[in-house]
């Protein structure tokens, strides 16, 4: 280590860590992930014009290193925006989902005060995965789904993964239902590059590899404009981002919970998943920004006009048989893949989820 | 307690937890289904005619052997009227190979099966023995995979056979998946999970019955059926990596038991997705380095099937960056991540880098190449010049050495102009 070294960015200041191989400054790293947050955001083309009336775009919250580095840039934006007098093309919509009868937290209480305190020029929502059916998001044929609570669907599953897988998919539904309840423009989702290389590999893992067009990239999903502004930031980066902003973010930050769960019972192919690029990110961080690359360059497949939704992901159900699923075999493990007879058709990742063991 | 019955017959006693579900079964059951399914495998994908002559690439580790077995077993009870050879490659590697073709023979006595031995001596003038001994451990797998590409369709060739079967299981094919995802290689992404890959390399088909079948089945049924195979891994394949794309799939199978088929079901379909100009480009072009590499992947060891080494992460990683620094940082923001209702083809990057380029002849050895010297060649030549002289013996200069190569090919059966 040279620590001497000057920021190479702007030459005069001292380097305080090393990015990509640069050693940048603190001033000079803040304006790195600023510049890549602000530049995705309008490769999105998701702000208004001039003339235009203002966008209204929704932010999912989860109290993370992303989620919160993503206020934290636009909301600096806004202000240099409304300081300077200029149209700021947008405002901010923050939702939070609480996920507390279904995963263990912290009192999330105090973050949510915290955060409100700190940007309180948007506005912000609250509401919980209980919610769903008041949403219309139902998730027909699934046990307890019939006006049962939400958690108690949960708990019919028989995996800790899928519970897990389960309760990511009512989450994205539920964001997209609110989006289109409140009539926002856009889901500015937080995803970094980590994460979305995590969900890319992870999704497969799930039997979900048709659907990676729609769960990670930007453009039209599921009816809404979906842009992930943090893919180009790896999650390295931006926990040291949130530790060098003055205030720093660090008590807004939820600590997450990627360490290993104390029974094998309980982990999870996402945890799995986590583990494994959390590693890799260290060693081969260009891997990680290759994995989204290169599922950003698939193309989502095109859907027959008749075609089904599943009951469980509300993505389209492409029926066909598969040679993987052996079901000439007569056995009490076949997979039911339409499914249609207990309520609605099933893609191949949720027919994965309803399986008893 | 009451012993737990089996969940097909429900009269005899379980004794396997199948891996692959959980399913509780007995011995006979468990050998019928696992049988019962590659039948299915085959009989859906139309893998074989009747009358057709089979060779299988046989390595004497478990997954070929199984192969052959279930195949013999599948041709007599279902009449596929096959004629099955067992084709082996002999690396020449000594204390593993020779040991491991002894089993082989076995087998063709156990099978009834004519056997074929193509040996690397014979066909390049190098043992894998001569070639470590030259350029030491590192990298000999480079070496390994790429001659056994070529050396089993000059047997196959050499036999007049124009199909064979490999042991590549399902924990294989979840795997290359995987890693065609960590690599970025969307040519090879797009046809790793097809049953049948026809080579641009060759016309000899190549295909994999037991794609669907999970690794410890095979050895289930292995030891069920008291099958003789050889288990010792190829002396000269690097250690296996913690945090590898094998280590990756064996986890996901321990935390979900289908997770195997499930990422085998995830890259089919995303073979789907990868775009037609970037699995085209794939077919043809430059790839042939691509084609020939996938032997390096696929079944690039006899024993290992080609798996990771985790050697592979370091390799992409150190690829990557020296490709960041070729293109300059500013340049790779413009195709990352594009809308995805995209009816625009964005022209980007990989595919301006492969350019269509026409297979032709090598023109040392003949095989099918997309350069004017194909891979086995080039690494030939890099081989013989450094040659100490005494081993060449008789005094030959470089041309020599490659026209000696030549004449062992013409020596061989080599697959007529015309079927090019
Ligand atoms: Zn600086
Ligand atoms: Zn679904
Ligand atoms: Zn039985």
């Amino acid at each position: 280590m040279s620590q001497q070294a000057s920021c190479a960015r702007c030459q005069s200041s001292e380097a305080e860590l090393v990015v990509r191989a640069e050693h940048l400054c603190r001033e000079c790293f803040l304006k790195y992930v600023a510049t890549k947050v602000l530049k995705r955001l309008e490769m999105g083309k998701i702000r208004g014009g001039f003339k235009e009336l203002q966008k209204t775009l929704l932010l999912p919250v989860s109290f993370g290193v992303s989620s919160t580095t993503l206020i934290h840039v636009l909301d600096q934006q806004l202000r240099n925006r409304v300081q300077q007098g200029r149209h700021a093309g947008y405002n901010l919509h923050l939702l939070f989902i609480d996920q507390s009868t279904v995963i263990a937290h912290m009192d999330i209480g105090s973050y949510i005060d915290l955060l409100k305190q700190r940007y309180p020029s948007h506005c912000f929502t609250f509401i919980s995965l209980e919610d769903c059916s008041s949403y219309g998001v139902e998730f027909k044929g699934l046990l307890g789904s019939n006006g049962g609570r939400f958690q108690d669907i949960v708990s019919g599953m028989a995996s800790a993964t899928s519970r897990a897988d389960f309760v990511e998919i009512a989450r994205r539904r539920l964001v997209v239902a609110f989006a289109k309840k409140h009539a926002c423009d856009g889901i500015l989702f937080g995803d970094s590059t980590t994460r979305l290389a995590e969900r890319t590999l992870s999704e497969t893992a799930k039997g979900r590899g048709i659907a990676i067009p729609w769960l990670t990239a930007d453009g039209s999903s599921d009816g809404i404009n979906c842009i992930y502004p943090m893919r180009d930031l790896l999650r390295k980066e931006l926990t040291a981002y949130v530790g060098m902003t003055t205030p720093p973010l660090t008590s807004l930050i939820l600590e997450s919970s990627t360490r290993t769960p104390s029974s094998s019972k309980d982990t999870t192919v996402d945890g799995l998943m986590s583990q494994f690029f959390e590693s890799v990110e260290a060693n081969y961080p260009s891997i990680v920004a290759n994995v989204v690359r290169t599922s950003g360059r698939l193309v989502a497949p095109s859907v027959p006009e008749d075609a089904q939704l599943c009951s469980i992901c509300g993505q389209p159900v492409f029926i066909g048989s598969w040679g993987g699923d052996q079901q000439s075999v007569t056995s009490s493990q076949s997979i039911d893949s339409n499914g249609s007879q207990i309520g609605g058709a099933r893609c191949y990742g949720c027919a994965r989820i309803v399986l008893k063991r | 307690m009451a012993p737990t019955l089996c969940e097909l017959c429900k009269t005899t006693r379980a004794l396997i937890v199948r891996p692959k579900n959980h399913q509780k079964l007995c011995k006979s059951c468990f050998i019928s289904i696992f049988e019962t399914e590659i039948h299915n495998t085959i009989t859906s994908n139309s893998l074989f005619f009747p009358g057709e002559r089979v060779a299988i690439g046989a390595s004497g580790g478990k997954d070929s052997t199984v192969l052959a077995s279930v195949l013999k077993t599948l041709n007599e009870r279902h009449h596929y009227g096959l004629n099955l050879i067992l084709l082996s490659i002999d690396e020449g590697i000594k204390g593993y190979r020779d040991d491991s073709l002894k089993t082989v023979k076995r087998n063709a006595k156990q099978y009834d099966m004519p056997l074929e031995i193509v040996g690397y001596d014979e066909l390049y003038g190098w043992t894998m023995d001569q070639v470590v001994e030259q350029i030491g451990k590192k990298g000999n797998c480079t070496y390994c995979g790429v001659f056994r590409r070529q050396a089993l369709d000059r047997g196959a060739a050499r036999l007049d056979i124009k199909h064979v079967v490999t042991g590549h299981n399902a924990d294989d094919t979840a795997e290359t998946v995987m890693m065609n995802l960590l690599r970025g290689d969307l040519p090879r992404l797009a046809r790793a999970t097809s049953i049948v890959t026809a080579s641009a390399a060759s016309d000899i088909k190549r295909s994999k019955p037991l794609k669907y079948a999970y690794e410890k089945e095979i050895v289930y049924y292995a030891l069920h059926k008291g099958l003789d195979y050889f288990t010792t891994e190829c002396i000269y394949s690097p250690e296996a990596f913690r945090g590898s794309a094998r280590t990756l799939i064996k986890n996901l199978e321990k935390v979900r038991p289908s997770a195997i088929l499930d990422v085998v079901k995830s890259g089919e379909d995303m073979a789907r997705l990868v775009p037609d100009e970037v699995s085209a480009a794939g077919q043809g072009g430059k790839d042939v380095l691509v084609v020939e590499g996938e032997a390096y992947r696929a079944g690039g060891c006899g024993s290992a099937n080609g798996r990771s080494s985790g050697g592979e992460m370091a390799d992409t990683e150190r690829q990557l960056l020296e490709s960041e620094k070729a293109q300059g940082n500013e340049t790779e923001i413009s195709h990352l991540g594009q809308k995805h209702d995209r009816n625009c083809k964005i022209p980007n990057r990989t595919l301006r880098k492969l350019p269509k380029q026409q297979m032709g002849k090598c023109v040392r050895c003949g095989y099918l190449s997309s350069q004017d010297i194909c891979k086995a060649c080039m690494l030939l030549e890099g081989l013989n010049k450094n040659r100490p002289k005494t081993q060449i013996q008789v005094s030959v200069d470089e041309e020599d050495n490659s026209s000696r190569l030549t004449r062992r090919m013409e020596s061989l059966k080599i697959i007529p102009a015309e079927q090019m």
